[in-house]
C-alpha cells in the first residue's frame, strides 16, 4: 500500500518533469494533491500513513537543504542540526520538562524562526569560507548541536531526551493517537515548501544565488551582496527543517540527541544527490525514494530473509552499506541524479556536449 | 566632469612595484584606452578600480567620490561595471539569466518579495527580462537567449559579457581586452558596439593590446610601462611619442 502512494507521487513528479506545458503541469499537481488528500479515506492504514508522514517531513528537509546546496551552492554537512533545533523547540516548550505547554501551531512558526536565526548565526562567521572548508565547518556544527543537547542534561534531559511531549490540538480537538493530522500537516508543509522554492528560484535572490554558485567574483562585480545572499540561503533553508523538526517531535512525542546525528545530515544530502541537486521535483523524488527504501523496503526484505532462512539478522545495521551502494551506483551511472535540472546535466556532461557541438 | 580620477596611485606586491605614482583623469563620455606591454600594470589598475586589490598610495575617486575602503559590490553600485580578460560568465545559466544578473543593482525586490513572489518581484522580473532581451539585441546576439553561456561561441560570449556589464546601466564601463581572440570582422563590429555604448551615455575605459583598434577607437590613451604612466594623449601624439616607441620597440642601440 505504501508503494502505491509512493509510486503515484513519483510517477506524477516524473510526468511534471517530462511535460513542458504549464497547464498540463498544473493539472498533474492538482490531481496528485487531490489523490493524496482523499485516497487515505478509502485506502491505507495507520502504519502506512505513519511512514508517509515521516517521508513528508524528509521531503521538507530535503527541500530546505536544496536551497542551501542546490540553489546557493553551499555544501552544508550539518543540516540535521537545524532539524534538532526545531524538534527540541517543541520538546522543551511543549512538555512537562519546564511545565511549558505552548500550542503546537505557535511552535511551528517559532521553531522556523529559531532555526532561521541559528542558520544565520552559523552562517555569519563561516560564509567567507568556500567549498571544502565550509563543508568541514558545517560538519562541526552538526556534531556540536546534538552534543549540546546531550550534555545540557538539566534542560534537555541529556542522553534520554525529553519524553511525553504534548499531543497537539486543533481547535480544541486533540490529535490523539492518530497519525493522520501529521500526514496532512506535512502535505501542506510540502506544498508551502514547493511554492517557496519555486518562487525563490525565479526571483532576484534566486538569480543572485545562481551567480554566486557559478562565479562568486563575477557576482560581486554585478553588485550582489554575497554574504547577505548566502545568509539568506542558510536562514531560509534552516527554517524548513525547523518546521520539520516540530512535526517529527510531536508525532514521535519524544526527542533525544541520537535522532539528529551525522547520519541524518548525510541521509538528506544523499536525497539531493540521488534526486538531482537544485531541481525541486528531483529532490522530492530522491527523498521519497530513500525514505521508502529506509522505512518500508528494508524492513520488509529483512523479515522476508528472516522468515525464509529462519534467521534473526538485523538489516538496519546494513542501511549505510545500502545507501553507500546506491550513491556509488548513482555517481557512476547518473552523476546528475535521477531527475536533474538543465544546469546540472550540462555541468556533468560538459565534455560530451562540447564534443557534440564541435 | 571627471568620471574617474587617479592621483599618485601606487601598488606593490611584496618587492614588486606593480604601479607607481599613476595620475589619470577620465572625462565623462570618453572612450579612454590604456595600453602597455605585458606586465605593465594595466590589469592591476582595473583590479584597484573594482577593489579586488587595495592600493598603497594615492587616491582614486569615481564621480568625485573616493572609493577608498569600498567593497567590490559597493563600487558596482556606484555605477562601475567591468568585463574580464578571461571571460567570467555564469556558464551553466542561460544567456538571458546572465544579463538579468547584471541588472541586480537596478532591482529593489527584497528577500520577502523573493520568498512570496510579490507583485513587485513579478513586475521587476518582467521588466528585467524585457530589458535583457533588448540588451542582447543591442550587442548583436539575439536568438541565443535560452542557451547556456558556456555553449556559445567565443565571440558571442565576449558580447554576452559586455551585455551583462551594461545591464547595470553603468556610468563607467571597464573593458579588459575586449578584442582578445576576435577575428578582424568581429573586431570591426566591436568598435561600432563600443562607440554605440559611449553614445548611449556610458564612459568607456579599456585595456587593449590591439594597437590598430585602440588608435582607431579611443579619443585618449594612456601608456603604462613597468607600472608607470609614460605618456598620455590623443592617438596621434601617442604614436609619435619617443618613450612609447622605446617601450614597444626597445631602446635604440
Amino acid at each position: 500500500m505504501i508503494y502505491t502512494y509512493a509510486l503515484v507521487a513519483i510517477a506524477a513528479c516524473v510526468a511534471i518533469e517530462r511535460f513542458h506545458n504549464r497547464r498540463a503541469k498544473t493539472a498533474i499537481v492538482l490531481l496528485l494533491a487531490a489523490f493524496l488528500a482523499i485516497a487515505p479515506r478509502f485506502y491505507g492504514n495507520d502504519a502506512v500513513f505513519s511512514v508517509l508522514a515521516d517521508a513528508a517531513v524528509y521531503v521538507m528537509l530535503a527541500l530546505g537543504l536544496n536551497i542551501v546546496v542546490g540553489f546557493a551552492g553551499l555544501l552544508d554537512l550539518g543540516y540535521a542540526a537545524f532539524f534538532a533545533i526545531g524538534a527540541y523547540t517543541y520538546g522543551m516548550l511543549a512538555s512537562p520538562q519546564f511545565g511549558l505547554h505552548l500550542p503546537f501551531w505557535v511552535l511551528l512558526f517559532l521553531a522556523a524562526a529559531l532555526a532561521a536565526l541559528f542558520g544565520a548565526l552559523l552562517g555569519a562567521p563561516t560564509l567567507r569560507l568556500h567549498g571544502d572548508y565550509l563543508a568541514i565547518v558545517t560538519l562541526g556544527f552538526g556534531e556540536i548541536v546534538p552534543q549540546i543537547f546531550q550534555n545540557l542534561t538539566k534542560y534537555t534531559g541529556g542522553p534520554n531526551g525529553i519524553a511525553a511531549l504534548d499531543v497537539p490540538t486543533f481547535f480544541g480537538h486533540s490529535f490523539g493517537a492518530s497519525v493522520m493530522p501529521y500526514y496532512y500537516i506535512a502535505l501542506v508543509g510540502i506544498a508551502a515548501a514547493l511554492w517557496i522554492s519555486r518562487n525563490l528560484r525565479e526571483s532576484r535572490l534566486g538569480r543572485a544565488w545562481m551567480a554566486i554558485r557559478e562565479d562568486e567574483l563575477a557576482a560581486r562585480h554585478a553588485g550582489i551582496d554575497v554574504l547577505r545572499s548566502k545568509l539568506a540561503a542558510f536562514a531560509i533553508g534552516a527554517s524548513f527543517s525547523g518546521i520539520g523538526g516540530v512535526l517529527f517531535a510531536a508525532k514521535l512525542a519524544l526527542v533525544s540527541p541520537d535522532l539528529f546525528g551525522f547520519q541524518v545530515s548525510v541521509l538528506i544530502v544523499s536525497m539531493l544527490v540521488l534526486g538531482g541537486m537544485g531541481n525541486i521535483v528531483g529532490v522530492v523524488v530522491g527523498s521519497l525514494l530513500l525514505t521508502i527504501v529506509n522505512s518500508a523496503l528494508l524492513p520488509q526484505i529483512n523479515s522476508l530473509v528472516d522468515a525464509t532462512f529462519h534467521t534473526t539478522i538485523d538489516l538496519s545495521n546494513l542501511h549505510f552499506l545500502i545507501y553507500g551502494a546506491i550513491l556509488v551506483g548513482i555517481m557512476l551511472f547518473r552523476p546528475e541524479g535521477l531527475l536533474p535540472n538543465r544546469e546540472r546535466r550540462a555541468e556533468l556532461h560538459h565534455a560530451g556536449e562540447a564534443a557534440g557541438d564541435a | 566632469m571627471k568620471v574617474l580620477e587617479l592621483v599618485g596611485v601606487g601598488k606593490r606586491f611584496g618587492a614588486l612595484t606593480a604601479l607607481s605614482n599613476v595620475t589619470l583623469d577620465v572625462e565623462e563620455g570618453a572612450i579612454f584606452g590604456i595600453i602597455g606591454p605585458n606586465g605593465a600594470g594595466k590589469s592591476t589598475l582595473f583590479n584597484l578600480l573594482t577593489a579586488i586589490y587595495r592600493w598603497d598610495e594615492g587616491s582614486i575617486s569615481i564621480g568625485g567620490l573616493s572609493i577608498a575602503g569600498l567593497s567590490t559590490q559597493r563600487i558596482a553600485r556606484l555605477g562601475v561595471s567591468r568585463t574580464f580578460q578571461n571571460l567570467r560568465l555564469f556558464g551553466n545559466a542561460s544567456a538571458l539569466a546572465n544579463v538579468m544578473v547584471g541588472e541586480h543593482v537596478l532591482l529593489e525586490a527584497n528577500v520577502l518579495d523573493s520568498l512570496l513572489n510579490t507583485g513587485r518581484e513579478r513586475r521587476e522580473r518582467t521588466e528585467a527580462e524585457k530589458r535583457a532581451r533588448e540588451l542582447l539585441r543591442f550587442v548583436g546576439v539575439s536568438g541565443v537567449e535560452e542557451q547556456f553561456a558556456r555553449n556559445l561561441s567565443y565571440g558571442t560570449q565576449r558580447r554576452l559579457e559586455i551585455a551583462r556589464a551594461l545591464a547595470a546601466r553603468p556610468r563607467l564601463l571597464l573593458l579588459d581586452e575586449p578584442a582578445a581572440g576576435l577575428n578582424p570582422s568581429e573586431k570591426h563590429e566591436l568598435v561600432s558596439l563600443i562607440r554605440a555604448i559611449r553614445d548611449g551615455g556610458t564612459t568607456v575605459l579599456l585595456i587593449e593590446h590591439d594597437m590598430g583598434l585602440v588608435m582607431n577607437l579611443c579619443e585618449r590613451i594612456a601608456v603604462l610601462d613597468y607600472g608607470e604612466k609614460i605618456a598620455e594623449g590623443e592617438p596621434r601624439e601617442i604614436r609619435e611619442h619617443p618613450r612609447v616607441i622605446e617601450a614597444y620597440l626597445g631602446a635604440p642601440a
